[in-house]
């Protein structure tokens, strides 16, 4: 047991290392030169080459990619993320102050989209084959077929401006996190709701539930009781995994409804080569991935008894 | 003669637009018979069962009459059927852990019984019904899951689950076959006694000849005849019939005295769960040479599938010394046969892919398309399936054609070595007989063949050497 532990954790800090190291040497590789930006970040249009070469070095930007890493890793280590190279604050700082708003988003599109695929799968297979089922096959279609940013940029025209329900928002609650939640959740439940329709049917056509009738179990019981805590092994996984996409698809989304968050936060930071702040958003990614995979293989764990217990 | 429980009248059970899987047949189960329907695989057995319990396909069609206690079920909606189920017409299923949510202890399976109806039922009522049927330590045992539990125990629970309402009919399907044949009777004697009537569908001929009153034979969706067991066996009338019958001797022509220095040799082998105290396998001693059938027989649990494990270097004992040949370290030298061949085989792959796989183990030698379908077709014939369409999915076949595939296909991987664990008791008789023909031709052209099987009279009939595993002394002894 200690060496699969010792295992699972060496391949998570594995997995966040190789994150971090691959995004420090790519960066570079786009076009732009931070210094240049930083310059017009300040109404400095026409930098000299003196000048620019100066801020290179004041910000170590001359030295070896490979020595640049080790220093900022070091100081990682210490809980230092390194100044923003735009507004010269500590970056951690800055960060943790866009994402709570993020995470709030990002929590209350996963908890919406979990739920969303829970009832619609549970009720796909009560009435399999018949009009709510296809009419939730129909709806998986259009979310497998559309991407999100499609639904956001609906929604924004008509609910939001042509409606006038709700705003576009810069002040962050619960309930103006609700709209880029929803439009999250949506689109996210459609691939979860095949999955877990999928291995319900798989489970509703298995021995047990075959023998579950036998005994004159209803339906319902055998789907609730049985099919239903058999078949979550699949969707947790898929929620695990979703947990990195969503971190990654969180800028677009902030952006179409101006969400002050973390990926709005990150979008900036691109645009003005803000290495740094960058970095510390590859670093909080991979961090939230590994995190959700290892909660995920607890609950998996948790649930099945031929996993927890000992064989015998 | 008083009212049989259960009568059907010329059932036609039929799918829409395809030729019936039950034909015309009519019999009836009375009061205290247990009445046993037999036939290979695919003759229909099962989908009488379901009609039965009126857990058929919603699309399927049947014609004709069942009554059960004078009540015509021909016609009765699903809120009647689920009265009757579980209430009068108890049902128990073939693999005991297959009929457990593998996710709740035994004991809420045997609840479900009870709680599914809106009965209530106290622990000890269910404690009670387990010790009933013959489950020893019920009350420490109840509350532990069903992979926990030995195959003829939760058989035995399943058992109390489906009569805990005293039903006046038990259908029984194959509800032995996964078990050894010595807790077969034993637990067969469980259902009779909870059971006035008990329609048993097995291929087990020795339990069918021990236990009921009337043998019926199905043959392709046709009752063909019913008769006392004792004249089935002195006097059949109908061919298919005698076909069924002959397939139960299983026989090998000559045994092979093993003479040659052993491929594999296990020198006081000891073999333990990581966790566990007890070891599962002391001081085992066992060696096998080419050409040669051994067959291991054993209690349930008793540790033949880790002898397996061991042998095929699955799992590496904690004493003692496992000897190799050299020629075993090649990859494809130690095959395997499983029981259920359908979980063995990539079952949306057309035959001729899964049958010459082994060819694509090396890098090397790829065989092209067209090659690898010629080898399939002559490989196919040599387990006498030459006329088997290769382009057929492995999902369209029959349990026992599918079980030859996987013969097939460790034919091609050229082994040294077979392990095989309980090959045949997923088949039926005719079926069983055609592996074990298969699996001796294979030893007399000097593979070694190392078969786990409960199947006594198998063993007998094609093994060179039988040991038995002990469960006290967890050790191999010859018989």
């Amino acid at each position: 047991m200690l060496v699969a532990i010792l295992k699972r954790t060496s391949q998570a800090v594995g997995s966040v290392l190789a994150a971090t190291i691959l995004v420090w040497f790519i960066l570079p590789l786009a076009p732009g030169d931070p210094a240049n930006r930083i310059f017009i970040a300040r109404g400095i249009n026409d930098a000299t080459e003196g000048q620019l070469t100066a801020l290179r070095e004041e910000m170590g930007l001359n030295l070896p990619l490979l020595q640049q890493f080790f220093h900022w890793f070091g100081s990682l280590l210490h809980g230092d993320l390194g100044l923003s190279f735009t507004t010269g604050r500590p970056v951690l700082q800055e960060f943790l102050s866009y994402l709570p708003a993020t995470l709030m988003m990002l929590g209350l599109a996963l908890l919406l989209s979990t739920l969303a695929a829970i009832i619609l799968s549970l009720v796909a297979v009560y009435y399999h084959d018949q009009w709510p089922d296809r009419l939730i096959k129909l709806y998986t279609g259009i979310t497998a077929a559309i991407p999100t940013f499609v639904f956001a940029l609906l929604a924004l025209s008509y609910v939001v401006v042509g409606w006038q329900v709700g705003r576009v928002l810069s002040e962050v609650s619960w309930v103006t996190a609700l709209m880029p939640a929803f439009i999250i959740g949506l689109d996210r439940a459609g691939g979860w709701i095949q999955l877990l329709r999928a291995s319900l049917l798989e489970e509703m056509a298995s021995g047990y539930a075959f023998v579950a009738r036998s005994r004159g179990a209803s339906e319902l019981r055998i789907l609730l009781r049985h099919a239903f805590p058999n078949s979550l092994k699949p969707l947790l996984s898929a929620i695990g995994l979703s947990v990195g996409a969503l971190l990654g698809g969180a800028p677009l989304i902030e952006a179409i409804f101006s969400w002050p968050g973390a990926g709005s936060y990150l979008l900036s930071a691109l645009t003005a080569r803000d290495y740094p702040v960058i970095q510390a958003y590859v670093l909080a990614a991979a961090l939230g991935y590994v995190l959700a995979a290892y909660l995920v293989d607890i609950a998996i764990t948790l649930l099945d008894p031929r996993l927890r217990g000992t064989q015998t | 003669m008083s009212d049989p429980i259960i009568a059907c009248r010329n059932l036609t059970i039929r799918y829409p637009d395809s030729s019936p899987q039950i034909r015309n047949i009519s019999f009836e189960v009375a009061a205290g018979e247990c009445f046993a329907l037999v036939g290979r695989s695919g003759s229909g057995k099962t989908t009488i069962t379901k009609a039965l319990l009126g857990l058929h396909h919603s699309e399927t069609l049947i014609e004709g009459e069942i009554r059960f206690r004078g009540k015509n079920l021909s016609h009765l909606d699903q809120t009647g059927w689920k009265r009757i189920r579980g209430m009068e017409i108890g049902y128990v299923s073939q693999n005991p852990w297959s009929a457990c949510d593998p996710r709740r202890p035994v004991f809420d399976h045997l609840r479900e019984a009870w709680h599914c109806r809106g009965h209530r039922t106290s622990p000890s009522q269910i404690i009670e019904a387990l010790e009933r049927v013959g489950v020893i330590d019920a009350k420490d045992k109840a509350f532990s899951y069903p992979h926990q539990w030995s195959g003829g125990m939760l058989q035995r629970a399943s058992i109390a689950a489906a009569t805990a309402h005293l039903p006046s009919l038990v259908l029984a399907d194959e509800p032995t076959s996964a078990l050894d044949s010595d807790l077969a009777s034993a637990v067969f004697a469980s259902i009779k006694k909870r059971s006035s009537a008990v329609l048993l569908v097995s291929h087990d001929m020795e339990l069918v000849m021990q236990n009921a009153d009337r043998v019926g034979v199905l043959h392709e969706g046709q009752l063909v005849e019913i008769m006392s067991p004792k004249a089935l066996n002195t006097a059949p009338h109908h061919s298919a019939t005698k076909i069924f019958l002959d397939a139960l001797d299983v026989g090998r022509s000559q045994p092979v005295k093993a003479v040659k220095a052993p491929i594999i040799s296990l020198e006081n082998v000891s073999v333990r769960y990581q966790d566990a105290a007890d070891a599962i396998l002391k001081n085992v001693n066992l060696s096998i040479a080419p050409g040669e059938i051994i067959g291991i027989l054993g209690p349930s649990g008793s540790g033949k599938s880790s002898l397996l494990k061991l042998v095929t270097g699955l799992c590496k004992c904690v004493s003692g010394s496992v000897k190799k040949s050299p020629a075993l370290e090649r990859p494809g030298a130690i095959m395997p046969v499983f029981q259920d061949p359908s979980a063995s085989l990539p079952l949306s792959w057309p035959v001729w892919r899964v049958v010459t796989e082994p060819l694509t183990a090396s890098h090397l030698k790829r065989s092209s398309r067209k090659r690898r379908r010629e080898i399939a077709k002559a490989a196919l014939s040599e387990v006498g399936l030459g006329d088997l369409d290769i382009d057929a999915k492995a999902w369209e076949l029959s349990i026992g054609q599918k079980q030859r595939i996987c013969i097939s296909r460790l034919q091609l991987a050229n082994p040294e070595l077979i392990v095989a664990d309980e090959p045949t008791s997923a088949l039926d008789t005719i079926s069983c007989q055609k592996i074990a023909g298969l699996l001796t031709r294979l030893a007399e052209k000097g593979t070694a063949i190392l078969i786990v099987s409960h199947n006594e009279t198998l063993l007998k009939r094609i093994c060179d050497r039988r040991f038995q595993v002990d469960p006290g002394t967890k050790n191999v002894s010859p018989i």
